[in-house]
């Protein structure tokens, strides 16, 4: 008679694909929320250490020079963080009037283009600014902004006693128009975020989007998608806000930009990453010699007296 | 509140008269208000020559003439009590919440007294500088910033406070100061640098 034999098979796991990579990508978010967890527990932790050293000399590195092999339009979006953020940026854009494209010798034509804003659909005011720079109405002796395309209103996640619960949906809401926005309606060569907080969801966005994008377009030259400027407030002299601390540390910037030398040499002692973070002088110019600028003890005192005097 | 006209004879231009012009900006500073609206602020500035006073009290509450009776340091606030009418120091003045435009004011002042926010601080430098390319001496326009001494976490005076220990303004630590002997004559004496801005094409 014949023997069966039965081979026995050791059970397989079978695991559909889609489970795989929901598994990979809740990983991934795990980690990245147990680093942002650390990251802000620390977040304070470097100010009071700083405040006991001597000033040094510090210098604030030359711009980079553009790359004489990229002449094509910087694709643009801009996030207006509402108040005293949306005065500095429109400052600051303003700039961007004067710059010649390389390649067709137009004068008149920013290579900053298309140019996209991203406001809070209830900022009313930052909406109004931009119409009337559009209509040439509002203080146009002294800001001209570059012509823009169009104007983003990204619906509040909260409103102020909101029930929490339904808050979720509406965070959650806010959280997807704008990654529509960053990722598909706009898909930016370039984000420019000057805070509050709320510039956060844009920029991780945009993280997110240089990591998809491809890195060789058409043309066959290189060109990586999503990269982050942040430009910190004028009125932060010795610090980072707390948004720029969480941008630094979460380094998902490519420049942080800062007008005053104490906030430069104060986040630059704590990360090895030195070219990231540069000085401008846009709002204020300082002399050559850093070290007079710097608040060192020494210094406030000289102050201290001399304002007695005065 | 009781307004008190003037006549006066005509100085250096017809019209003018030599002015303060207080400033809150959209915030409220109630403890600065009731300090420029006291008898003790209006002597003070009178003994230095100023004839008018403009107030802009942005979401306080309107000044009244007062008299000050004291401070109160932890909950930051500054006691008063109304004056009676009949109170004769020659200044005249007038008091609004809101303008869209607040330049017209700042041109007009000789001393503007601002609160610290980087708003009224860049306009008020900017039109300093404007002015004093044509006055110099101590009749030069400068500008005064008033730290709200009962904000938490005040990173608002770190701005003032870079600016005024590079010359180009004047801070004092709240608005009591203003009623010290000395900050009125040392104010009068101060000559700010005038503030040249950023470069405008570096971004």
């Amino acid at each position: 008679s014949k023997t069966t034999i039965e081979i026995l098979h050791a059970p397989t796991l079978r695991i559909s694909s889609a489970t795989m990579l929901i598994f990979i990508i809740l990983l991934i978010s795990l980690a990245l929320a147990v680093r942002v967890v650390i990251v802000l527990a620390t977040i304070n932790k470097g100010d009071s250490e700083f405040r006991q050293r001597e000033g040094e000399t510090i210098r604030s590195h030359p711009p980079p020079t553009r790359s004489s092999h990229d002449n094509r339009p910087v694709k643009t979006l801009v996030v207006l963080g509402s108040g005293g953020h949306t005065t500095e940026m429109l400052h600051l854009l303003s700039s961007f009037e004067e710059v010649q494209t390389l390649n067709s010798g137009d004068t008149s034509t920013s290579m900053y283009t298309p140019l996209s804003y991203i406001v809070a659909s209830t900022d009313t005011t930052s909406i109004n600014r931009l119409a009337a720079f559009d209509q040439n109405t509002a203080n146009s002796s002294k800001l001209r902004l570059p012509k823009h395309d169009a104007t983003y209103a990204i619906p509040r996640a909260r409103e102020v006693g909101q029930s929490y619960f339904t808050s979720i949906f509406t965070t959650l809401y806010s959280i997807l128009y704008t990654a529509n926005i960053v990722l598909i309606k706009t898909r930016p060569d370039l984000i420019l975020i000057n805070g509050p907080g709320t510039c956060l969801p844009v920029a991780l966005w945009a993280f997110v989007l240089r990591v998809l994008s491809p890195t060789i377009n058409i043309s066959g030259k290189r060109r990586t998608k999503g990269k982050i400027v942040f430009i910190e407030s004028f009125c932060r002299v010795k610090t980072l806000s707390l948004t720029g601390k969480i941008l630094w540390k979460l380094r998902i910037c490519d420049l942080i930009l800062v007008h005053w030398p104490e906030v430069l040499q104060l986040e630059r002692e704590m990360k090895a990453e030195q070219k990231k973070m540069m000085l401008i002088d846009s709002f204020i110019q300082h002399d050559g010699n850093a070290s007079s600028d710097v608040a060192s003890s020494e210094s406030t005192s000289e102050y201290n007296a001399s304002k007695k005097d005065r | 509140f009781p307004t008190l006209l003037t006549v006066h004879k005509l100085e250096v231009m017809a019209d003018y008269m030599k002015t303060v012009f207080v400033t809150v900006g959209t915030t409220q500073f109630d403890s600065l208000i009731n300090v420029v609206s006291s008898v003790e602020f209006l002597q003070k500035i009178a003994l230095h020559g100023f004839r008018r006073l403009v107030i802009q009290y942005g979401t306080g509450a309107p000044p009244a003439l007062v008299t000050v009776i004291g401070h109160n340091s932890s909950s930051g606030t500054t006691t008063v009590r109304p004056t009676r009418e009949g109170c004769d120091i020659d200044i005249s003045w007038e008091a609004y919440r809101f303008k869209s435009s607040l330049e017209p004011d700042m041109q007009n002042a000789d001393l503007i007294v601002s609160h610290a926010g980087a708003g009224s601080i860049m306009e008020g430098l900017s039109i300093c500088k404007e002015r004093n390319k044509s006055v110099t001496g101590n009749n030069c326009k400068k500008l005064v910033v008033v730290i709200n001494d009962i904000l938490m976490n005040n990173h608002q005076s770190e701005l003032a406070e870079a600016l005024d220990s590079r010359g180009y303004l004047y801070t004092l630590n709240g608005p009591l100061r203003l009623l010290d002997n000395d900050v009125m004559a040392r104010v009068s004496k101060f000559i700010p640098l005038a503030f040249e801005g950023g470069n405008h094409k570096t971004f």
